[in-house]
């Protein structure tokens, strides 16, 4: 357990080494992944994936991937990145995806947090106020 | 067919048509009721959670990189992945004079096929107890009906008073007595019109019982005419540990309800040895670090925060009151156990049940000398008092030299006077089950054996000449009953009644 808290510290440590400026840098990533290959540390295996879990949120907390059902307009996007940036005070990057299965309106995510704006979400929703009803 | 497009169309012009933002996260894993989530970095200690397909859990473990929590309800539904919501709502259950007579689960949905609950205000299950500026010392009496624990382990409004005994003891037929005779006594205040009577209203909470168990109880609340005034709360062995862990909460929720309101309850947890197993369930499987026999650090707290919400308001306050009778499992009577010891430390009082009395025939089987009540007194009716004030030391002085008198046949007048006597109160104080005695009556019963008329009877027809009097005083006498009830205590005047109404009753026999 002790070992393991350890190489959880060490790897934040990684991280924090990873980020400049707000944001995780692709080189520094490769940097770190390169000086571990070369001496690598005691429980290198659950270093590398406490690294990868750690790095996973903290890139998941500074994008927002956006689900789109019609097309995403350059001037929604950078409305949306507007509000992200406001919202959680730090730059967030939009990656648009599309998902037709939404009908319309989006679903974004940023780390935790969603935002749902899509019609199939409100449909279901209705679907379960009026089943409910209906029992 | 109309119709519904209508009512569609009204839904759809209620919903929402702004952004809906939620917290989230993803279960991880999933094993014996507990989620293990990734994400939830809002989630509130104690808060909802909700999984796909409205099944709501509880974010018990709020860790670094994940969050346990226990699922309430079927957990086989819950995958690996699946989507979590925080809701921002703390759990609570619904309240009110509307779930009287009802039977509701830990999260208050009824289980017993009566429709929805007739309530509109609901109560957090967890909740900081009264501090010590609203409260109020006890000094109304709560009667249970049961003559040995009335007279001799009195118990006051907002006390909190354990029912300790091995299995099969008739722990759970005292509080289902008392309960009875709660409904007995609301019924008496509520017919002679009295502004000043104040109602008692029950919740019986049942922690990890039988099924069967269950439905007797509550047939038999019903057949005694209680369930009226009672409110079940059930947890049953089938239930998940998640559920038999909060019922006590949701009945103490409940309870406060009545309390805040200015009302007097009584809550009955049955029994809160289960509950600590089931909370070490989950501990265990939550992977919180166990102790003594395997229970988590917080379990004498787990107890603690659930009986400090007990208690007698000020007037200021409403002056409401909860009293709790919680009962504990002992295993071959031993009382220093982890669990009976932090909860005897935790309650002002026990009621101890022992195997030897209950096989001796002596029911209810209290153990009178590990048995205390320690603020009861105080609310203790005179009348009661005045007849009983010296029966517990003479019952414990019968005790003793019963044991020594097993060494010897050759015994002094004295000491023989004081075993028939001792072997006649214990024969008083045998009641049957489901039968509580209203205070009026057992102050006459003891009148009688405090002042010798049981005493040429042979010991052996205590119990039915006492029952015998009781109907003889009850026909005839109904006026002193009242007068008893009313004034509280033992004047001249009644005194001199009860002497004529016993010695006629002694020659009618």
């Amino acid at each position: 357990m002790a070992q393991s808290i350890r190489s959880k510290k060490f790897a934040r440590q990684l991280v924090a080494m990873s980020i400049e400026e707000d944001r995780v840098v692709p080189e520094r990533v490769s940097a770190v992944l390169q000086a571990l290959d070369k001496k690598p540390p005691r429980e290198y295996k659950a270093i590398l994936r406490a690294y990868r879990n750690y790095l996973k949120v903290e890139v998941a907390k500074r994008e927002a991937v956006v689900e789109h059902a019609g097309p995403l307009e350059e001037s929604a996007q950078k409305q949306l990145a507007a509000f992200f940036n406001d919202t959680y005070g730090r730059t967030i990057t939009i990656v648009p995806k599309e998902n037709k299965e939404l009908l319309a309106g989006f679903h974004a995510r940023v780390g935790c947090d969603t935002y749902e704006y899509s019609a199939r979400q409100q449909i279901e929703e209705l679907a379960r106020k009026v089943a409910s009803q209906t029992i | 067919m109309s119709s519904v497009i209508e009512q569609i169309e009204e839904q759809i012009s209620q919903l929402e048509s702004k952004t809906v933002k939620q917290n989230t996260g993803r279960v991880v894993a999933v094993a014996d009721g507990v989620a293990k989530v990734d994400g939830l970095s809002e989630v509130m200690y104690n808060e909802m959670v909700e999984f796909p397909g409205g099944i709501t859990g509880i974010a018990l473990n709020l860790e670094e990189e994940e969050v346990g929590c226990i699922i309430l309800g079927d957990a086989s539904h819950v995958r690996q992945g699946d989507e979590v919501k925080t809701t921002g709502k703390l759990l609570s259950i619904p309240v009110g004079m509307g779930l009287l007579g009802r039977v509701v689960d830990s999260i208050g949905t009824p289980v017993d096929d009566k429709g929805p609950l007739d309530s509109s205000e609901r109560y957090p299950l967890e909740k900081i107890a009264p501090g010590i500026i609203e409260r109020k010392s006890v000094d109304q009496p709560l009667q249970t009906g049961i003559m040995s624990v009335d007279s001799m382990i009195p118990i006051g409004r907002g006390q909190r008073e354990l029912i300790i005994g091995d299995r099969g003891t008739g722990k759970t037929t005292i509080a289902v007595d008392t309960i009875i005779n709660q409904a007995n006594i609301n019924r008496v205040g509520e017919e002679s019109g009295d502004p000043d009577f104040r109602p008692v209203y029950s919740i019986y909470v049942i922690i990890g019982q039988k099924n069967a168990n269950v439905a007797r109880t509550i047939e038999a609340l019903r057949e005694k005419g209680a369930l009226d005034y009672t409110i079940i709360v059930t947890a049953p062995a089938a239930d998940n540990a998640a559920n038999q862990y909060l019922a006590p909460y949701a009945g103490a929720a409940i309870g406060e309800w009545f309390m805040q309101n200015g009302k007097d309850a009584l809550i009955v947890y049955d029994d809160l040895s289960k509950h600590a197993v089931a909370y070490r369930q989950i501990s265990l499987i939550l992977k919180r670090p166990s102790g003594r026999e395997a229970f988590p650090g917080d379990v004498f707290y787990l107890h603690s925060r659930l009986l400090e919400r007990s208690a007698r308001l000020s007037p200021e306050a409403g002056g409401g009151s909860l009293t709790a009778l919680p009962v504990i499992e002992t295993q071959a009577g031993d009382v220093s156990a982890y669990i009976p010891t932090n909860v005897i430390s935790i309650t002002d009082g026990q009621i101890f049940l022992e195997t030897d009395l209950f096989n001796q025939g002596i029911r209810p089987a209290i153990n009178v000398g590990l048995s205390v009540s320690r603020v009861g007194s105080a609310a203790q009716v005179k009348a009661t008092k005045q007849v009983a004030g010296k029966i517990k030391l003479e019952l414990a002085q019968f005790r003793e030299l019963a044991a020594f008198a097993q060494f010897g046949s050759d015994l002094d007048a004295k000491t023989k006077a004081q075993l028939d006597r001792g072997a006649r109160i214990v024969e008083i104080f045998k009641q049957p089950i489901l039968s509580p005695i209203p205070m009026e009556l057992q102050v006459a019963t003891l009148w009688g054996i405090q002042n010798g008329y049981y005493d040429d009877i042979p010991a052996k027809e205590i119990v039915s000449s006492a029952a015998s009097f009781r109907e003889y005083f009850s026909t005839r006498e109904d006026a002193t009953l009242t007068k008893i009830r009313k004034e509280g205590k033992i004047s001249d005047e009644i005194a001199a009644t009860l002497k004529k109404a016993y010695e006629e009753w002694k020659k009618s026999l």
